[in-house]
């Protein structure tokens, strides 16, 4: 019966593991977090301050290494990710009304990961304890694929498609990975009451890659020559910008857990703020037409890439129920105010409970809700440097958009043996944001191309080519379905 | 040589006592002694310290590492010591528990009132000690029940238990199982000591439809009808302007605590959806913007026989009488008779509701005893307000002659006017008497807003709304002339109550306030004038039923009219309660101070209300008329009525694309306010035997005093329960809407039948489904009925039936006590009907169709904790079409395809109760 179970549980993890990926595309920049590795945790809401049940539990705070009281811990953990986003534009009625979003566009794409964590301790004195732990485990992701289709809404009178005229994508790849050192010490004052410290060294490595491309269709090749257009291939131009950087860096983590009691402890930690080096090139191609010259142009990328500073606190509570029961709950400070004046330090909330309600079956609940931003980008021309006898300047425009993520978790697990644990858990996330048009609309209006007078790729004359800034910007829709699984050993 | 023998026996008792292990005192040492291994005795510990304390040696098999064979070979090693953990709070707090559990769930419909309600069941009052008042404030208890127990006190009986309560002549079983958890009898079951509650929730909310329908209505120019090609911008709404469609959630954090039923002190901060965190506002903003009290209550003054006081500071309830003068609450609820489960907590409380805008804040003193009853309570706080705007944003000022009045850049008061008669203004800066000109902020009226936005971000957003309205074919007007602003009216307040109770069950209780406004003047236009201030564009006024309808509006009080300028507001009112046989009857007028003297009656709006409850052991009767002035505009009154003040006025959602400013809605959306209306109402319940109920049934027959329609409405019960486990329910609803006007109106008929079935499974479990069919008969509204396509209008028209439908399973899972899980899936389409559905804490209304599925978990951490946690989604259809305006075609498709909505909600309340 044992090995059947451990047979189901690593082909769940076999199979977690071979499903391909993707996740949001809004977070290019910051990335999206992984809020936590072992999927005791994720099921609890992310908690983990303190957290002596499981040995990836030293990844959020490095003396949870030593609070765990055991010589050796392993744990490996995979995570699967569907990630659904829709975007959409303000529906208006022929009243003036503004009734709702329409959906324009859709993705659904799957995205997946892994973390491994391991430490030994041992007694150095009666009661002192030393011990050293080394985890790996996905801190951002880039990951995102998003495609969109462009379509004129010629012939829908007649129950057929319109024309695919273009093809957008954003294709991007690429993990911030961390890598934990980490020492920790523990001391025993009494039989329910020790004081742990940690210190972790984290070394931060990845890369990231990006496209984005707008490719025409035959479609709307079709159509150009069906208007006496020749060599359309040439009179439309594709577009293509690539973003390949790599970061590298490191920073240092503290971290204290102290057990009260048999039934409370709390725990610290604190991660510095700390500068990335991110270094790559971008290159963007434009086609030759008649509205511009043919263009490669690669621009090298030398920069800072920041991550701010993050103070955690959080307790366990085990207390006296008619189940065994543990709650947890932790609260974090980002002090994202040190990106710029544009941002503001934000709180994450995580919350959790372990019932078990039948012997050996534990039901966990969650919640957590984190504060993020993500940047989009603007380019703004006007007269910058108040000189109206010099040509307009046209500078890039960062703007941070603050949102929130919500998310409600569960899961159980089932111990395969007296060492062995396995842990699943299910989390639901959604976000509910404005965000810019990804492909701003002017580039469809095929006037530009051909130098005619009337479009000839958009026939329905009350559809107007126009940008969109903020002031009529995308309503976001995502909502993300995690499921994580973990193998633990304990020993 | 006896006694040795006993004591040498006992010795060996006790060695052999001793030499045996107790698994309730032994550490890990001594367990390991036993024949088990390590593993073994750390469950034996863990359990022990964190599930329960060993009642019996049997207890063991509960642990799952211990099997039947180990328990054989441990069961003559070890002992279970009889121990138990004395905490008189948490025997009480156990006791009660069911009853917290439903006030917790009731929380919505009486904002507020459960904190007082907790605190009585936690430290309850001695029942012969408490006064007519206390009784009939609690739940179900009704004042016949009051006189009961009253008159058996007054005759020198002292109520000993529970059981003897019950042999209480006069007290109905449901006032008996009601009261006595709410009451102890010799000694209080919890001794005074510090106890303290902290609680905090997280809720995504999404708005609701009115309130989403207002922030979306667009400020556009006027030539739609000429250009199809509508600009399809967000931020020219609330909605996009403030980014309304992010995630924002609802925070609220409560703290509380007293010592005994003496010294109380509380503080609340709530940050709804659109609003500031706590973490973002300066200390003004947050002693602004919080509530917060310390009190003092004594329930045995001396020198006075059974005489109590209470004295608050900070924010505070006042309530009296039917609620016409006084009783103050940002939420209104429908038919809240004062009965049953529909009750009203007199005198003075304290507040830590959500009530912000009807709050009262200062200090308040109440000394009451079983003949007399006097308080007094005054209030300094600003209240948000609609306001009249000057074009760029700024407050419209006037002087008590109704000049309007301009500020010269020196910052000096001054009107215009042409004295000279040169056919010029003049700036005019003192008045004949040499006064020099000072002006007041114009008020149009209270409000309570939806989201309560900071002002400088308000006049921004206004100044760009503006700035596109003046930009294209001008309206009549063109700029937003009337807005709310946050705290803009000074208000202080003046109140008092007075009251004698001649006979037990009998008092006669007069009530008054006086609101003053030192830098303001409400004017409100007359029935007619109304058009210029409220509507973009006046040619839509052709429309009879706004005419007729607007009475309403024009009827909020003005403290400057063509008669008077005042400062201030006034109500007064007497209230009376009696109790004969079993009937109570109780009643309140109120009258609001406006052109006729305060010392007369009659000469002024009013408004009264007089009901009688007859009780019976199974049957009650309730018999309720309420008669409310049009001009009767009290914002501190919650009395009974159908329907709040404005429904179907031209501040109702349909209309908020005819106003100024959209947001002029939330005086119809948030309105605490009866409508004025005049009418009968019964009410009953009957308990056949203990298969058939005839749950809470009524009928109202009622007029709205605005444009004189009129209604019945009927609902009534029928609950079969052949089994204890099984319960049907079969539910009717009808209402008549009828107008004898010449608006063309005509009747509408709706009728509800609902059919639920209920099963009670083990442990508490419940199941239960429910379908509900409606059926509406109306004139013609396009919005709800097929839309009429332009240019083909040709057929008559008569009455359309329009029919909806609602089915729902509700499912509730223990785990144990601690742990359960609550669920719902349901489906409905409305067709125009809103159905509503109570999920385990809150009403959720549904329009149009859709469907949707909740799940909650109640968690009862530890003995002191409470986690729950919802998540609730929701997928449904808005509107198919929005016409405002029957049948008159516009250039171009006129309806669109139904237009698809999905919510995520989620709510996390934490609570922990020392």
């Amino acid at each position: 019966m044992r090995s059947y179970k451990s047979i189901i549980i690593t082909l769940a993890l076999l199979l977690a593991v071979a499903v391909l990926s993707a996740w949001s595309i809004t977070d290019t920049y910051f990335g999206n977090k992984i809020i936590a590795m072992g999927a005791r945790n994720q099921a609890m809401g992310g908690i983990g301050v303190f957290d002596d049940m499981r040995p990836s539990g030293f990844s959020i705070n490095p003396a949870n290494l030593t609070l765990m009281d055991i010589t050796v811990g392993l744990e490996g953990s995979a995570l699967l990710n569907r990630d659904e986003d829709n975007r959409s534009v303000p529906l208006y009625n022929s009243f003036d009304a503004y009734i709702d979003d329409a959906v324009y566009v859709s993705n659904i794409n799957f995205f997946y990961d892994y973390a491994l964590a391991g430490f030994a301790s041992y007694d150095v004195i009666e009661n002192g304890r030393i011990g050293l732990g080394i985890s790996h485990k996905p801190l951002l992701s880039f990951e995102g694929i998003y495609e969109e289709e462009i379509r004129n809404n010629r012939n829908t009178d007649y129950d057929k498609y319109a024309d695919k005229l273009a093809v957008n994508m954003i294709e991007n790849k690429g993990t911030l990975n961390q890598f934990d050192n980490v020492l920790s010490l523990g001391y025993e004052l009494g039989d329910e009451v020790s004081l742990n410290a940690g210190m972790a060294y984290l070394i931060l490595d990845g890369y990231a890659k990006s496209a984005k491309t707008i490719r025409w269709t035959p479609e709307a090749y079709n159509l150009l020559r069906e208007n006496n257009i020749s060599d359309p291939e040439d009179v439309l131009p594709d577009y293509t910008l690539t973003e390949n950087v790599n970061y590298s860096g490191n920073r240092w983590k503290l971290g204290t857990a102290i057990r009260l009691n048999n039934i409370l402890g709390f725990g610290v930690t604190y991660t510095e703020k700390t500068e990335l080096d991110r270094k790559g090139k971008t290159r963007e191609i434009n086609e030759e037409c008649l509205a511009w010259d043919a263009s490669d142009e690669s621009t090298e990328i030398d920069e800072k890439y920041l991550l701010p500073s993050e103070l955690r606190v959080g307790f366990n509570y085990q207390p006296r129920n008619i189940m065994r029961t543990w709650f947890n709950m932790d609260v974090e400070l980002v002090k994202w105010s040190q990106m710029g004046k544009n941002y503001d330090d934000q709180y994450n909330f995580y919350v959790g409970v372990e019932h078990h309600v039948t012997n050996r079956l534990p039901l966990r609940l969650g919640f957590n809700t984190v504060n993020s931003y993500f940047r989009s980008s603007e380019l703004v021309t006007g007269d910058l440097d108040d000189d109206p006898s010099t040509p307009d300047e046209t500078i890039m425009v960062y703007t941070p958009t603050k949102y929130i993520s919500p998310a409600i978790t569960a899961g159980s697990s089932v111990n395969i043996s007296k060492s062995f644990t396995f842990d699943l858990a299910i989390a639901y996330t959604w976000r509910e944001y404005q965000a810019l048009d990804l492909f701003m609309d002017t580039y469809y209006d095929d006037t530009h191309y051909t130098g005619l007078n009337n479009e000839v790729l958009w026939p329905n004359t009350y559809i107007e080519l126009k940008d969109r800034g903020w002031e009529n910007p995308d309503q976001v829709r995502e909502n993300i379905i995690s499921l994580t699984t973990s193998l633990s050993f304990k020993w | 040589m006896k006694k040795l023998l006993v004591l040498l026996f006992v010795l060996v008792c006790a060695l052999q006592l001793a030499a045996k292990v107790d698994l309730n005192t032994a550490d890990l040492d001594e367990l390991l002694l036993l024949p088990i291994t390590q593993k073994q005795a750390q469950d034996i510990l863990e359990y022990r310290e964190h599930v329960a304390i060993f009642g019996s040696i049997y207890d063991l098999r509960k642990i799952p590492s211990i099997d039947q064979k180990t328990l054989l070979k441990i069961k003559d090693l070890a002992v279970v010591s009889l121990y138990i953990e004395e905490d008189d709070v948490a025997a009480r707090r156990e006791e009660i528990r069911d009853l917290m559990e439903r006030l917790d769930s009731n929380e919505g419909g009486s904002e507020g009132m459960s904190d007082v309600w907790e605190d009585y069941l936690m430290t309850p009052h001695n029942v012969n000690k408490m006064h007519f008042d206390d009784l009939i404030s609690l739940p179900n208890v009704s004042g016949v029940d009051a006189v009961g127990i009253l008159r058996r006190v007054a005759q020198g009986d002292t109520i000993a238990d529970t059981r003897d309560l019950r042999n209480t002549v006069g007290l109905s079983y449901y006032g008996y199982t009601n009261l006595r958890s709410y009451v102890y009898y010799k000694e209080p079951p919890v001794k005074n000591r510090l106890m303290w509650d902290a609680q905090m929730q997280y809720y995504t909310r999404y708005l609701d439809e009115g309130s989403v329908d207002m922030y979306l209505e667009p400020f556009l120019l006027d030539n739609y009808g000429t250009n199809m090609s509508i600009n399809h911008r967000k931020d020219l709404t609330y909605w996009g302007y403030f980014d309304l469609d992010r995630i924002d959630p609802d925070i609220l954090i409560k703290l509380r605590a007293r010592y005994g039923n003496r010294y109380k002190i509380g503080w609340m901060h709530y940050s709804p959806k659109g609003e500031a965190n706590l973490e973002q506002k300066d200390m003004d903003e947050i002693i602004a913007d919080s509530k917060f009290y310390a009190g003092y209550e004594n329930n045995e003054m001396p020198l006075l026989n059974n005489t109590k006081l209470k004295a608050y500071l900070g924010h505070y309830r006042v309530t009296y009488g039917e609620g016409l003068v006084m009783e103050n609450s940002d939420f209104y609820s429908a038919r809240k008779t004062g009965y049953g489960f529909s009750k009203r907590i007199l005198g003075i409380t304290p507040d830590l509701s959500r009530t912000q805008e009807y709050a009262l804040r200062g200090g308040a003193l109440e000394i009451a005893n079983p003949y007399f009853h006097v308080s007094g309570w005054l209030s300094q706080d600003n209240k948000d307000a609609v306001v009249y705007l000057r074009p760029d944003g700024s407050y419209a000022l006037t002087d008590k002659y109704q000049n309007d009045i301009l500020i010269d850049e020196e910052g000096k008061h001054y009107y215009l006017d042409d004295i000279d008669n040169d056919g010029e203004n003049d700036q005019i800066y003192t008045y004949e008497d040499g006064t020099p000109v000072q002006g007041k902020r114009k008020v149009f009226s209270y409000v309570v807003p939806t989201i309560r936005f900071d002002n400088n971000e308000l006049r921004q957003a206004e100044a760009y709304f503006n700035s596109e309205l003046q930009s294209g074919t001008p309206y009549d007007n063109s700029y937003i002339n009337l807005g709310y602003r946050k705290d803009a009216l000074k208000e202080r307040l003046v109140g008092t109550h007075l009251q004698v109770n001649p006979f037990i069950g009998t008092k006669l209780g007069f009530t008054t306030y006086t609101a003053f406004y030192d830098d303001a003047y409400f004017a409100v236009p007359d029935w007619n004038g109304l058009k210029y201030v409220l509507l973009r564009d006046y040619s839509y006024y052709g429309e009879s039923d706004y005419k007729m309808m607007n009475s309403e509006v024009a009827g909020l009080y003005s403290t400057l009219t063509d008669s008077y300028a005042r400062n201030f507001r006034r109500v007064i009112g007497f209230d009376a309660q009696t109790v004969l046989g079993n009937t109570s009857i109780q009643g309140e007028y109120a009258e609001l101070t406006v052109d006729g003297k305060d010392t007369v009656l009659t000469d002024d709006p009013k408004a009264y209300l007089i009901s009688a409850y007859t009780q019976w052991s199974n049957l009650y009767f309730l018999t309720l008329y309420r008669n409310y002035d049009i001009g009767f505009d009290n914002p501190y009154s919650n009395a009974f009525s159908e329907h709040e003040r404005f429904k179907d006025t031209i501040l109702k959602p349909d209309n908020a694309y005819l106003l100024t400013n959209p947001t002029l809605v939330d005086l119809y959306n948030n309105s605490t306010q009866a409508q004025p209306e005049r009418g009968l109402y019964f009410e009953t319940r009957y308990k056949f035997n203990r298969y058939f109920t005839i749950g809470r049934s009524y009928l109202d027959l009622f007029e709205r005093l605005a444009d004189g329609r009129r209604t019945a409405r009927f609902q009534s019960e029928l609950e079969f329960r052949p089994l204890y486990q099984l319960a049907l329910r079969l539910r009717y609803k009808n209402q008549v809407n009828r107008y004898d006007d010449a608006a063309d109106r005509g009747v509408s008929k709706t009728n509800e039948y609902t059919l639920a079935v209920r099963t009670f499974l083990s442990n508490r479990d419940f199941l239960e489904f429910e379908y509900r069919y409606n059926t509406v008969l109306s004139p013609p509204y396009t919005s709800l009925t097929n839309p009429a396509e332009p240019g083909n209008n040709s057929m008559a028209g008569a009455m359309a039936l329009m029919t909806g439908d609602y089915i729902g399973v509700n499912y509730t899972h223990n785990f144990n006590s601690n742990f359960k899980i609550q669920g719902a899936f349901l489906y409905w389409f409305g067709h125009g009907i809103s159905h509503w559905d109570w999920e385990d804490m809150e009403i959720d209304f549904m329009g149009e169709k859709g469907a949707k599925a909740w799940i909650a978990l109640h968690s009862r951490v530890s003995r002191n904790m409470y986690l729950s946690l919802k998540y609730r989604h929701k997928a449904y259809e808005a509107k198919e079409l929005s016409i405002r305006r029957y049948n008159v075609p516009v250039q171009a498709e006129n309806y669109y395809q139904r237009v698809e909505n999905k919510e995520n909600t989620i709510r996390l309340s934490l609570e922990y109760r020392y």
